[in-house]
């Protein structure tokens, strides 16, 4: 098991590599490049500026060396300067992901709580009338765009409820019932999106574990139904769930910009989506580094956790 | 009159109007309501004259209350704290309350006052600022004349990279001649000049903080304006203190501001209505429209010099013919364009934004403005371009952009041009429109501190941002005359003469000033609101609750 994680970590490492050199060029074949962004329509009154702009940041270098220089930080620990504020990144960057991760965490929590339960109902009872609404649920939400319902949301709570709540983080160590009331709405309208895919997950992979020889024996034994659908079903269909899991983690952690801008949320997904529009360079190699860790590292534990769920499966 | 003559008694007018502030803050109600009034009525009609600015709010008899902390939604991040170095309008809005300016401009975009409580000119290359005395920086330092001449020099200082330095390359010299007195000479004549100083992003700034921080101003703040920065959280909150030791004598009322960030219109919306904020700005009209009849909302409509127009590359046939150009011109209907795209929430503009009272034309002063299908045609034939196919480029970044095209491709239609659309990203129209590669291009042009940045920094054969490659001997003259005219009558005479020339020969179509909405809570009073999206004001604001 160490050598395989070793083994993964050190893949990883390249991959990373691989991905800065990626990232690093594509964003620079993008046309506008931050001088010109920056500008903006103002470029008329500021067009014999663009060089002395481009000078102070860097960008008359050779692209090579420019990559060596900001590789070479990034191994030191230094993520740069955004050429848009004159920020450091790397604060702003740590600032951003415990609220994304926070709203990851608990969208998958609250599509888990749902999803597994309904899905296994909907699979276990599947001719039932609960379990037919179960499945119009999930094609509900599978169908319901999450920007769409992330505004009815927000209407009806601040016309309502006189409630929104965005724009300011609150950290749990201050006021964890803030903190909540702040992921309430935004984890509910990601939560709800993502159980509507798991609950048909759920579903299937249990409709195909209930028709294994093993469940039949189970029930041959004269075991009651419940233990066999938690003991003997349900584990056995985790994996496919929790595969979906890890990609949707992926997808959680840069993927939610809409939400994120909708609900005020100052997340990852947000400071990407303006760094690429801006071409603040640094700062897209920087998130977009440090996501592709984050997803790379997600998915070394979800395949961890297959030998965990699933005995049969050993990593030598 | 001179211009130093007119200056001073800009100076000697606006000293009464201070006073009167002073002393009856419901004389503030009183003016405010006057030019609110006149603002009244566009709403309905199709506006092609200008109208003077806002609807009208209660006007309040009460005097101002000081106190309180205005919670506002902010749209983005400031994109850094240099005065000198930003561009974007949400660093403009926070250096424009913690930096003085040596002037500003007033609600009718008259330049006015500020630092420089007056300013002689000996001669046309020469400016003697006469400062206010005891201003302080917040951090309790005096404000003199070195801190001034530091920071004009610093506007144009290429190891700075200021963003403006452009307007500052006439300037010769720049001297302290007194702790209160600045001599500065310029290498020309040049009448942007105090224009260029009351812009808010050119604010003066302490040589000593600057010294201090290595003369890198982009994370920190310390001016002498209104207000301090409390904290910075980027996409989360600004918050900004009252100063202290602010030189004028009661301001600001407000204890702070603190803006929440929420880009989202929807979000913003939202936050109005969970009553979490108390004001928030929008160009949608449809979102003023669900807040205009509801009494807890009070429901602010300013133009902006903001003007929407297509760049025409006059170097690509069949472009470099003025007849073509002209026959463009002719062919469109531009009160159809405000309708269709802006819903008619806009004003018909000519080369110099509408809401620019001082030096906009009205647009009935040209003769192209009325549509003439006919004239076109025969332009068109007239230099053998009939049913010629032009390409546009366009980028859906904004609404109003795709929907002046579309508007313009239809209207082109009737007189046989085929006009291609072209969508690209922002990022591609930007560079595109850099290097004038276009045929035609629409974008959505900003307000300029003077009427100079819309027309010699646009269409002089020599200007950097003259991207139309128009090369008119003729409008050359007029653009460096009116660049040259310091007494400002006798230049408004020759910008009426650059405006007319422009609309001959047609460098660009303008269409139209769009309106942007003002949500607030009722209890926000001294709401000045300004065409040029500035909110130096803000210190007259204060909370009736």
């Amino acid at each position: 098991m160490r050598n395989y994680i070793l083994r993964r970590l050190a893949i990883m490492l390249v991959s990373l590599v691989g991905v800065s050199i990626i990232i690093f060029v594509s964003i620079r074949l993008v046309p506008g490049d931050v001088v010109s962004l920056m500008m903006g329509q103002q470029g008329d009154m500021a067009a014999g500026q663009a060089e002395q702009m481009r000078k102070l940041f860097g960008l008359d270098r050779p692209m090579y060396i420019q990559y060596l220089d900001w590789a070479g930080d990034i191994i030191r620990g230094d993520f740069g300067v955004s050429l848009r504020s004159g920020r450091p990144i790397l604060p702003d960057i740590l600032l951003r992901t415990p609220i994304t991760l926070e709203l990851a965490s608990l969208s998958a929590l609250i599509a888990l709580v749902v999803s597994i339960p309904m899905g296994v109902f909907a699979a276990v009872k599947r001719d039932s009338i609960p379990a037919l609404l179960a499945q119009v649920g999930s094609l509900g939400g599978l169908s319901i765009p999450a920007f769409w319902l992330g505004t009815m949301v927000i209407l009806f709570s601040s016309r309502y409820l006189h409630f929104y709540g965005g724009g300011t983080y609150i950290s749990p160590r201050e006021d964890l019932i803030g903190n909540l009331r702040m992921f309430a709405l935004p984890s509910l309208t990601v939560g709800f999106s993502l159980s509507a895919a798991l609950v048909r997950y759920t579903r299937s992979a249990m409709l195909e574990i209930l028709g294994e020889d093993y469940v039949r024996t189970a029930r041959a034994k004269g075991l009651w139904e419940f233990r066999v659908v938690m003991r003997h079903a349900l584990p056995n269909a985790m994996i496919p769930i929790i595969t979906v899991i890890g990609l949707q983690m992926g997808f959680l952690l840069g993927g939610v910009v809409v939400i994120e801008s909708v609900f005020a949320l100052p997340g990852m997904g947000r400071l990407v989506v303006d760094a690429i529009n801006q071409r603040d360079y640094p700062m897209v190699q920087g998130v977009i580094l440090l996501l592709t860790g984050i997803v790379m590292l997600t998915s070394l534990v979800v395949d961890l956790m297959y030998a965990y769920v699933d005995p049969r499966i050993r990593y030598e | 009159m001179t211009d130093s003559e007119s200056s001073k008694k800009n100076l000697q007018l606006n000293m009464t109007r201070r006073q009167f502030l002073k002393l009856s803050a419901a004389s503030l109600g009183a003016l405010t309501f006057g030019k609110l009034l006149a603002g009244c009525s566009p709403a309905t009609e199709v506006a092609t004259e200008m109208p003077t600015t806002v609807p009208l709010p209660t006007p309040t008899l009460a005097g101002p209350k000081s106190g309180g902390v205005l919670l506002s939604a902010a749209e983005t991040n400031p994109t850094g704290f240099d005065p000198h170095k930003v561009l974007s309008l949400a660093s403009q809005s926070m250096c424009e309350q913690v930096y003085d300016t040596m002037f500003e401009l007033d609600p009718d975009l008259n330049v006015v006052p500020r630092l420089c409580k007056s300013y002689d000119t000996p001669d046309d290359k020469t400016y003697i600022f006469h400062l206010e005395e005891g201003v302080q920086f917040s951090d309790g330092t005096d404000l003199t004349s070195e801190d001034v001449v530091f920071s004009i020099q610093r506007m144009y200082d290429p190891n700075v990279g200021g963003a403006r330095a452009a307007w500052f390359s006439n300037v010769d010299t720049v001297e302290a001649v007194d702790p209160i007195t600045v001599r500065m000479t310029t290498k020309i004549p040049y009448a942007p000049m105090i224009n260029n100083l009351a812009n808010s992003f050119n604010g003066i700034v302490s040589k000593m903080f600057c010294e201090a921080n290595s003369n890198n101003l982009d994370n920190v703040m310390m001016g002498s304006g209104p207000f301090v920065l409390g904290e910075y959280v980027p996409d989360q909150t600004i918050r900004l203190d009252r100063n202290p030791l602010y030189w004028r004598q009661g301001k600001p009322y407000l204890d702070g501001i603190s803006s929440k960030i929420i880009p989202d219109d929807q979000g913003r919306v939202a936050a109005l209505r969970a009553k979490e904020v108390d004001v928030a700005w929008f160009i949608d009209s449809t979102i003023a429209d669900l807040f205009k009849d509801d009494p807890e909302y009070v429901v602010y409509e300013v133009p902006v010099l903001t003007h929407a127009s297509t760049w025409i590359n006059c170097s690509v046939e069949p472009l470099t013919d003025v007849r073509v150009r002209q026959a463009l011109s002719y062919a469109i209907d531009r009160k159809a364009f405000l309708d269709t795209v802006a819903f008619g929430k806009g004003v018909v503009t000519g080369p110099i934004p509408a809401p620019e009272m001082e030096w906009a034309l009205p647009v009935s002063d040209y003769p192209q403005y009325t549509q003439n299908k006919e004239m076109a045609m025969s332009l068109l034939q007239e230099a053998g371009a009939e049913g010629a196919t032009i390409k546009l480029k366009v980028s859906p970044q904004y609404v109003l952009d795709t929907g002046n095209a579309q508007v313009l491709q239809s209207q082109l239609r009737d007189v046989g041009i085929n006009l291609e659309l072209e969508t690209v990203e922002w990022g591609n129209l930007l560079d595109a429109w850099y290097v004038s590669d276009f045929e035609m291009l629409n974008l959505l042009m900003l307000g300029q501190p003077d009427p100079d940045g819309y027309t010699w920094g646009r269409f002089h054969s020599t200007s950097l941002g003259n991207f139309a490659k128009i090369n008119d001997p003729d409008l050359d003259a007029l653009l460096d005359a009116q660049r040259s005219t310091l007494d400002r009558a006798a230049r408004k005479d020759i910008l009426d003469q650059v405006q007319r020339k422009i609309v001959e020969v047609t460098p660009m179509l303008y269409y139209y000033c769009y309106y942007v909405w003002g949500i607030f809570r009722p209890y926000v009073k001294g709401v000045t609101p300004m065409a040029n999206s500035s909110g130096v004001y803000l210190m007259n604001e204060w909370l009736d609750k």
